[in-house]
């Protein structure tokens, strides 16, 4: 006889979105991915102790050990668009605090991640949620990249080993081309990350790589400017190359670099209620 | 026709012999009928009861959902679609918005699936509806109301009239959340209903996940699973018409599909078996009866009928007997299937069991055409295609010997 | 008992004074009682397939969790690893095969999708004895050990992860401290089964798991099977008064339709043999009463002899009883020949035409018992005699007179 089994067709516990190891845009996962490289960096021999080199001052450069900013984020997609205006604080590698000030709807929202663990504030409900696994799946306010990208950006990348590829020039400028790899035990999707570096330590293009080494996603600054004294990638977008008519652009419009944050700041009732 | 007249009343000369072959006969066959009927029946209400809980009878989606079911497929104009489905003959249509979310009370949180049903059409479709244990279901008139699974109640420890507090994604990926208030609490005997999911009013729902008057599937239910299946074309019609899929039970749950074609693959064969030996015993029977009849057939030839013509007479006794025999036993069948159809069938000791699941306690059988002339027609085309072998044997009789066999 | 002693040879000497007859009538007690025999064990195998279809996927004769897993299947409900009072149980006789688990909701990610899942951490060994899940590897290799690092997904489940066998992905859960942690696997092979168990499970060595959850030696569940001569209702009885800490459910709660339907099985064969027998007897009684019509000059001679009526009776009784009795005996010779062949189990992909099956569900296995076979021939045997007795009186009541008249 028959079982009543029945499979709920709920949306979205399928993620289409595609995970992400970095989010340039909020300086989360590409501080980590400096980091990480700039770790192995220590295990180089001599080819590619440059590029480790290279790659720790493009980090110093984009995350410091603190930041504040505040950061447009574009999600493109055939039939729509949306804009999202958000307040990024960021200390260390691993804690991050961003508030979302438009549009109208999202305003208030507010997402906290210590280490890989995430909190959600949403200021109608007024509640501090602590992201249950069933929901890393899910996207990010609606963007390309799913909580799990947000939660495990930096930790992957203090897995990979890398190379220096090359030397080009550009505009009188020197830029490096970087190839990295996983370590064998890491726990990372990607097959491979190529990196291409200014010689102002900013970063112009990024690729992602499945295991067969087919590109899966491609990471491009499109404008660099200079903020709080230093050489910046001000907008970056992120191609999928699965689906051509969709891309997540970040901006950052204002920043400052070692600032001093308050502790307070990366807590579960500042989430709440946050101090003016 | 002499021969048919010979051979009825040949039938006849031994009332008792006949009268057990047509027994045999008649008992296989209303076998067949009533069993066909029955298993026809409780086959099409497990299926009817399983496909009745959420998923409906068939479903109408946005193209691509099936494979990729995310809130932001759509179907433009929810209600109106389903208004238009209630307009074919004897169906109920029911829009619903489908997302995920999490749900919190107070410190405990779990993701669940959310569903925005119409408290109106629902429950026309939706045995889900009626398995509320406490409380009541959704209400039209219902604002921020919700039913939940008693696991899941256990699980956030909501009772009756708690809150809690929903956050999802919405259509356009925006956060949707929302506070709603528990007004019934279900159990469906299923666990991943009763542990994962949470049903709010359809209106909320597409406020809340910003779909304004879109839905993310309609689902279709009946009078019954077949007259839905009756009702595809124009159902599929209606769909091509607003560009959206259409997606019966197979497609809905194929593994469903899968159990169902085993199971009745075994029971052919079971079937078929029993035919084969009905069959064989009747021709043996008939085999018999012509080693006593020997002397009979002697006399005929002598007489000067024809081997040709004997065997024909004994081939339509073997007709009449088994179409007689076919008959009774589908007047039989048919008796006693219309008089189950009437009351039900209940197996004891079954009762509370099949109540869990929302199965009515009582098995109801249908008769129909198929179910009528499959198992007696096979009979008869078996036993006559059989009774080809003892037709060749006549011909090869010769008057003399025959005659001289004693009985 | 002198009349037995005389009358027994003669009944034999009679039944081979004419071998056509008597070899039909055999025929007829051979072809039912084979069939009655065989239906029986196939259609107890088709139960046990049915019933190990839903339970040997994971399920097992009964589990034994700690309380609160069933609602909250999470990392937080657990079984501790030193409970020495239930291993002492579980190596006692009541339990046959067990296995420990680890299983806990966790998400599986590859370069281009992530997905919620089930991550299960067995021991391989001991898993295969209990639960078929995964049984048929349709690409790279199986777990080699507890402690394997690599993972086994379901076929469905890479496909929609778009990666394969010697690819890596990585899996992340909570752990026991709260927090998520994660690692890579690779990909060691992948496993066939229905889509939804394809989709959900994900395989590990127990101490892989165990290392990621961070819980040293302890496990989500432990599935069993009882002993042999036991009864799973007393060892789940007898199992919670030993470990009153924890909760032990039999596959009845845990699969309750699997239950019913297993249930309802044993009416529906039964009915079945009935039926088979009814056409049998029916045959027997037809056979019987032509043979005995034949040899009504007989009966009336050995009346006009002084045989009392009573003792014709016996002596066709007993005909009838050495009759039947060869044809079981035939029979279960004949039954015993023809499942045989399938002792390694027949394979139902066939009949389903590619029906996805899992492990037990796909294969039939017919068993014969002695003790089972012997009580139904016996039986048979005997109500075969009753039948008998029809044609057995009709002998008796030969008046002699008119007998010797008769052709």
């Amino acid at each position: 006889m028959l079982s009543p089994r029945v499979t709920l067709r709920w949306a979205a516990l399928e993620d289409r979105r595609l995970p992400a190891t970095v989010l340039p845009a909020t300086v989360l996962a590409a501080a980590g991915l400096m980091a990480g490289l700039a770790a192995a960096a220590a295990h180089a021999s001599e080819p590619v102790a440059d590029a480790d080199a290279i790659l720790k001052r493009a980090f110093d450069n984009y995350r410091a050990n603190s930041s504040r900013s505040t950061v447009a984020m574009t999600v493109h997609r055939v039939s729509w668009e949306r804009h999202l205006q958000m307040k990024v604080w960021t200390r260390g590698e691993q804690d991050a605090l961003v508030r979302f000030t438009e549009p109208q709807k999202d305003a208030g929202n507010a997402t906290l991640k210590l280490g890989h663990d995430i909190w959600v504030f949403n200021p109608r409900l007024n509640q501090v949620i602590q992201l249950p696994v069933s929901m890393m799946a899910q996207a990010w306010m609606g963007s390309d990249f799913s909580y799990d990208d947000l939660s495990k950006s930096e930790d992957v990348l203090t897995q990979f080993t890398h190379r220096l590829l090359g030397t080009a020039q550009e505009d009188g400028r020197t830029v490096w081309s970087i190839e990295a790899f996983p370590k064998p035990e890491a726990p990372v999707v990607w097959g491979k990350i190529t990196l291409r570096i200014r010689d102002d330590d900013v970063i112009l293009e990024e690729g992602f790589f499945d295991q067969d080494l087919k590109i899966v996603r491609r990471l491009q600054t499109d404008k660099l400017g200079i903020l709080d004294g230093r050489s910046y990638p001000l907008i970056m977008t992120m191609y999928p190359s699965e689906n051509p008519g969709q891309w997540t652009r970040v901006e950052t419009s204002t920043a400052e670099f070692n600032v001093a944050i308050p502790d307070y700041l990366f807590t579960l009732s500042n989430l709440q209620n946050p101090r003016p | 026709m002499l021969l048919a007249a010979l051979a009825w009343r040949n039938l006849w000369r031994r009332p008792q012999r006949t009268a057990l072959s047509l027994a045999s006969i008649s008992i296989v066959a209303a076998l067949l009928v009533f069993a066909l009927s029955y298993q026809l029946a409780v086959y099409a209400t497990m299926q009817e009861s399983s496909l009745r809980i959420l998923d409906g009878f068939a479903q109408i989606q946005p193209p691509g959902y099936a494979d990729d079911p995310s809130i932001e497929r759509t179907v433009a104009q929810g209600r109106t679609v389903a208004e238009a489905v209630t307009r074919i003959a004897g169906l109920r249509a029911a829009a619903r918005v489908n997302a995920f979310a999490i749900l919190t009370n107070g410190e405990r949180s779990y993701g669940a699936a959310v569903v925005g049903v119409d408290p109106e059409n629902e429950p026309r479709i939706s045995s889900l509806a009626h398995a509320v244990r406490k409380g009541r279901y959704l209400e039209p008139s219902d604002e921020d109301a919700a039913v939940v699974g008693d696991t899941l109640a256990r699980n956030l420890r909501l009772s009756l009239g708690a809150r809690v507090t929903l956050l999802g994604g919405a259509r356009d990926g925006s956060i949707a959340e929302d506070v709603l208030r528990v007004v019934g609490i279900y159990k469906s005997g299923v666990p991943e209903l009763d542990q994962s999911l949470l049903q709010m009013p359809l209106s909320r729902a597409q406020e809340t996940f910003g779909m304004a008057d879109r839905a993310n599937t309609i689902a279709v239910g009946g009078e019954s699973l077949r007259a839905v299946n009756k009702a595809l074309p124009s159902i599929r019609a209606l769909g091509g018409r607003f560009g959206l899929s259409v997606l019966d039970w197979a497609a809905l749950e194929p593994a469903m599909r899968d159990a169902l074609a085993l199971k009745y693959a075994i029971s052919i064969l079971l079937y078929l078996t029993m035919i084969a030996i009905v069959a064989f015993i009747i021709l043996n029977t008939l085999l018999m009866s012509l080693l006593e009849r020997t002397r009979e057939f002697g006399v005929l030839l002598a007489l000067g009928m024809r081997p040709g013509q004997i065997g024909r007479m004994v081939w339509m006794e073997l007709l009449a007997m088994t179409l007689l025999g076919c008959l009774m036993g589908i007047a039989i069948g048919a008796g006693a299937t219309l008089w189950f159809e009437q009351r039900g069938i209940a197996i004891p000791g079954l009762e509370d069991l099949l109540a869990q699941f929302g199965l009515p306690p009582r098995l109801y059988p249908t008769l129909d055409l198929p179910s009528v002339l499959l198992g007696p027609g096979t009979i008869l085309g078996s036993v006559l295609l059989g009774g080809v072998a003892p037709y060749v044997r006549i011909l090869r009789l010769s008057a003399a010997r025959a005659m001289r066999v004693s009985g | 008992m002198k009349p037995l002693a005389l009358l027994l040879p003669i009944a034999w000497r009679n039944l081979w004074r004419n071998p056509r007859r008597t070899g039909i009538t055999l025929l007829v007690v051979i072809v039912g009682t084979w069939s009655i025999l065989a239906f029986d064990i196939f259609l107890a195998a088709w139960a046990v397939n049915s019933r190990d279809a839903s339970l040997r996927v994971l399920t097992g004769e009964g589990q034994i969790h700690a309380p609160g897993y069933l609602d909250d299947p999470s990392v937080s409900h657990r079984l501790p690893a030193r409970a020495d009072a239930l291993l002492a149980a579980l190596d006692s006789p009541l339990v046959g095969a067990w296995t420990r688990r680890v299983r806990v909701p966790a998400i599986i990610r590859s370069e281009y999708r992530t997905r919620a899942v089930t991550l299960l951490g067995v021991e391989p060994a001991k898993e295969r004895m209990v639960s078929d899940l995964p049984s048929e590897t349709v690409a790279g290799r199986y777990l080699k050990s507890p402690g394997d690092a690599g993972i086994v997904l379901g076929r469905d489940l890479a496909q929609r992860l778009k990666t394969r066998v010697g690819k890596r992905v990585v899996v992340m859960a909570q752990a026991d401290d709260g927090h998520l942690a994660e690692a890579g696997f690779e990909i060691v092979g992948l496993f066939g089964a229905s889509k939804a168990a394809e989709d959900e499970f994900c395989f590990t060595g127990l101490g892989t798991a165990q290392r990621l959850l961070g819980i040293d030696d302890e496990v989500s569940e432990i599935s069993f099977d009882s002993g042999k001569q036991q009864t799973i209702r007393d060892v789940v009885a007898r199992l919670e008064a030993a470990v009153p800490a924890v909760e032990v459910k039999s596959w009845m709660d845990l699969a309750p339709l699997a239950y019913t339907i297993e249930r309802f099985s044993q009416y529906y064969i039964a009915a079945w043999l009935v039926i088979m027998f009814v056409l049998m007897a029916i045959g027997i009684v037809n056979t019987q009463l032509m043979a005995v019509f034949e040899r009504t000059r007989e009966f009336g001679l050995l009346q006009a002899l002084g045989m009392r009526p009573r003792l014709i009776l016996l002596q066709v009784v007993l005909e009838s009883a050495l009759l039947i009795g060869l044809g079981i005996l035939a029979a279960i010779a004949l039954t015993v020949l023809s499942v045989a062949p399938f002792h390694r189990g027949i394979d139902l992909g066939a009949l389903a035409g590619g029906a996805e099956l899992i492990g037990a569900g796909r294969m039939l296995y017919p068993a014969m018992s002695v003790a089972d076979t012997v009580r139904s021939g016996l039986l048979v045997w005997l109500f075969g005699i009753a039948a008998a007795l029809w044609p057995a009186a009709n002998a008796a009541r030969a008046n002699p007179a008119v007998a010797m008249v008769e052709p």
